[in-house]
């Protein structure tokens, strides 16, 4: 049989003798291999969740209107916490949390995506609670932290740009006005944490929705399970939780891999329900599946589907590995890389199932669409895949 | 020992033995060898396998620290790497302790180099349809007749291991059994195959009523097509692994391609290089986390498919984005000049979607193994259906 291990390494063979021709350097130390694979609790994890949502949801509710209220959502993150403590997982230890990574999270924010359940979990452990903890000597972030841990406090991060500023005057508490025109998960949080410059220092803040100087207005959505909402604060009293520094780019690392993660499982979710109708319907005497047409395209499902698992494991670790045994790799990239593949593989791979299914795919009463808005609205989340590949641009390919 | 100090020792014994070797040319499969004895001799070759093989019996998760370890330099051992990744492997998990005893250490110190004899003329995608023929003879051995074909390495192979028909009565796969052949044996004879690279890497062979001594047959006869796929998969898994060092035109490669051509810098151009590196990452992390769940018998083997079927289309990705940036620089060139090697590799490019088992069929094997699709009708096999559940990421 021509073997392809012998073509790779035949190529390698070419490549190597190149490489000593041009010199025989040290090469650099070698870091640990990134962990892929999950372990017995993380597996346990996932299964749990799996069980929680099957039992506790059913994604048919997306398609009634009016979508679930932000009360609605609140009470599913509640309930959600108080069987399985999600809400204080990756809350440090210090403030009353489980202390768990983002390798944790991801299994987390991909059973969730699997089966639409609306929850806050990317404003609040995606973002704030890196934030949070970025400076946990700072009183009323490990208030903030706790009050997590404790009550499930839900929050939404404003992390793009805005134009809130301090109100002037004023010499006892901040207060900030201004309009945030879309905010992600804001109808069921209770804070809002946003960065407003302070004396031309970047600062974060928080604000309480359900406080008064607030006016927060739900938006139509793409996304039936997500909510969005634009937030005008008129005075509205801030708590200043001191400068945001680099944290707000770390947060964006773990929120970009909350979202890879939930794409993973709603990829994972549109590939089964594929699957599950190619091997029932039949035509021309034969269930489709057994076509090459629709085989092939539930394979390459798979396939993109298993590289961004990989994707999604590999930026997990690097957030969660030391500096050193993460070695050249730059978790800021792998993050990136990790969002970029999975919206790409989202978007296809959710399409896909609506053309396995045909028709009836295209109907309201199918679920299928459901998966394929989430797909389309979670790959502009956190910025584009334009803006994604900009930025590594500017860290692969320095100019 | 622990992996640690394995990674540092083996650091230390490459630094040594590449400074004291290094070459300029392609390796040869004598400078392989000279490689692995070496490797053997200072007792790293084979990290995880059992000490009284010949190995170093650290635990499976060094495997992980030698592949990292050795993705950093130019290790001579191309031609050696079927041997020591797939064919050894499988005298480990299905031979006798005679097999054993005479070949894995032998295979680790790099004297047994093997080949898989498997593809014939009549029998490429649909391989367990096979028509070699093996038949038991009165001293316990075999008597083997048939055509081999794109059987790579076999002129320089000591071993092969040959998937044929031992039982013409029983039904296409399971009357099929894997027998161990010494290659220099009276009547086997290999003929190179001219690629269409120009090169001559891959061999018909031809086995005419070769006789085989007792003790040939690995594992059970009618074992030979669960051997096989047990192989195979490790093979497809060792290509995504061995993407990272081993792609035609590696990234890094496409990028000095694109700075040479003075177009580094144009956003379409930028944004093609971006994309071709998320892909090789994917591809390559695809690789890494499947020998990862090989390592500790997890997850389902066959998504190896999967890393092939991207592999190769990375592989063609860097090839083609090459020939972009340069042009017809990449197509007419002076002997010896840089340029010349982008065409080298848009030549291997079809031979790596077709190689161990073409994309075509790794996708039937994704879906009716991995997603548990039907398969086709087949007139030969009528109504059987393919039962495995899905075992993808659960590991």
């Amino acid at each position: 049989m021509l073997n392809s291990l012998y073509l790779i390494l035949l190529a390698r063979k070419q490549s190597a003798g190149k490489v000593a021709a041009v010199d025989l350097v040290m090469p650099p130390p070698p870091a640990a291999a990134p962990q892929l694979l999950l372990s017995p609790e993380q597996r346990e994890l996932g299964h749990a969740l799996g069980r929680f949502t099957v039992e506790h949801w059913q994604v048919r509710g997306l398609l009634a209107d009016p979508r679930p209220s932000g009360e609605r959502i609140r009470a599913l993150w509640r309930e959600l916490d108080g069987h399985l403590g999600i809400a204080g997982m990756t809350v440090p230890t210090d403030q009353g949390g489980a202390g768990a990574g983002v390798a944790e999270l991801a299994v987390v924010a991909e059973q969730l995506g699997r089966a639409l359940y609306p929850s806050p979990l990317l404003g609040t452990l995606g973002l704030a609670v890196p934030l949070l903890a970025a400076d946990q000597r700072h009183p009323d972030r490990c208030a903030l932290l706790a009050r997590i841990a404790a009550e499930g406090l839900a929050v939404a991060v404003a992390h793009s740009d805005n134009d809130v500023r301090l109100a002037p005057g004023g010499h006892g508490e901040p207060a900030l006005t201004g309009t945030l025109h879309l905010v992600a998960d804001a109808c069921e949080a209770e804070q809002l944490l946003l960065v407003a410059e302070d004396e031309g220092r970047p600062t974060l803040f928080a604000v309480g929705l359900d406080g008064p100087g607030v006016r927060s207005r739900r938006l139509e959505a793409l996304d039936r399970a997500r909510s969005y909402a634009e937030v005008r604060l008129e005075r509205a009293p801030a708590i200043s939780l001191g400068a945001v520094g680099q944290a707000i780019d770390q947060a964006l690392d773990v929120a970009r891999v909350v979202v890879a993660a939930d794409l993973l499982g709603v990829s994972g979710k549109a590939l089964d329900l594929a699957v599950e109708h190619a091997g029932q319907r039949v035509q021309f005497g034969r269930v489709i599946g057994s076509y090459q047409a629709v085989k092939h395209r539930c394979a390459r499902m798979l396939i993109l589907i298993e590289q961004t698992r990989s994707l999604v494991r590999n930026a997990a670790w690097c957030l969660d590995a030391s500096q050193e045994d993460r070695g050249g790799q730059d978790p800021h990239a792998a993050s990136l890389e990790a969002l970029w593949f999975a919206a790409d593989t989202a978007v296809q791979v959710t399409a896909d199932l609506i053309r396995v299914l045909g028709g009836v795919g295209f109907t309201w009463e199918h679920e299928a669409h459901l998966y394929y808005r989430r797909a389309r609205a979670s790959s502009a989340l956190l910025g584009t895949q334009i803006s994604r590949r900009d930025a590594l641009a500017a860290s692969l390919l320095p100019l | 020992m622990t992996a640690d100090e394995y990674g540092a020792d083996l650091s230390a014994f490459l630094n040594e033995y590449l400074a004291r070797n290094a070459t300029t040319s392609a390796p040869t499969v004598d400078q392989g060898r000279a490689f692995q004895r070496g490797l053997f001799e200072a007792g790293l070759a084979g990290p995880s396998w059992p000490a009284q093989y010949g190995g170093a019996g650290l635990p499976s998760e060094t495997q992980r620290v030698f592949d990292t370890v050795t993705a950093a330099y130019p290790v001579p051992v191309a031609d050696l790497t079927l041997s020591l990744r797939v064919c050894g492997p499988a005298v480990m998990e299905f031979g006798d302790e005679e097999q054993k005893a005479r070949h894995l250490a032998a295979t680790l110190r790099g004297d047994h180099v093997w080949c898989q004899l498997w593809s014939e003329p009549e029998a490429g995608s649909d391989l367990a349809g096979v028509r070699t023929s093996a038949a038991p003879t009165p001293d316990g051995g075999w008597l083997v007749r048939g055509q081999k074909v794109w059987t790579s390495g076999a002129h320089y192979a000591d071993f092969g291991l040959l998937l044929c028909r031992t039982d013409p009565s029983a039904a296409k796969h399971s009357g099929l059994s894997m027998l161990i052949v010494d290659m220099r044996l009276p009547g086997v004879t290999v003929r190179p195959l001219r690629q269409m690279t120009g090169e001559e890497h891959f061999n018909e062979v031809f086995l005419d009523d070769v006789r085989l001594p007792a003790g040939s047959l690995l594992g059970r006869a009618g074992q030979g097509w669960q051997i096989t796929t047990w192989m195979m998969s490790r093979e497809r898994v060792s290509v995504g692994l061995g993407m990272r060092t081993a792609n035609t035109l590696s990234w890094a490669d496409v990028r000095e391609v694109a700075e040479r051509s003075g177009r580094a810098s144009e956003p379409a151009v930028r944004h093609r290089l971006v994309e071709l590196h998320i892909r090789q990452r994917a591809a390559e992390l695809l690789g890494a986390r499947l020998s990862q769940e090989m390592e500790r018998g997890v997850g389902n083997p066959l998504l190896g498919s999967a890393a092939k079927v991207v592999e190769a289309a990375v592989i063609r990705e860097s090839a083609e984005l090459a020939v972009e940036l340069l042009g017809n620089r990449a197509t007419a060139w002076s002997t010896g000049e840089r340029d010349g090697t982008v065409a080298g590799a848009v030549l291997m490019c079809p031979g790596f979607a077709i190689g161990g088992g073409t994309d075509d069929i790794q996708l039937n094997t994704l879906g009716e193994h991995v997603l548990g699709l039907p398969r086709e009708p087949r007139p030969d096999d009528p109504g059987r259906r393919s039962t495995t559940g899905r075992g993808a990421g659960q590991s």
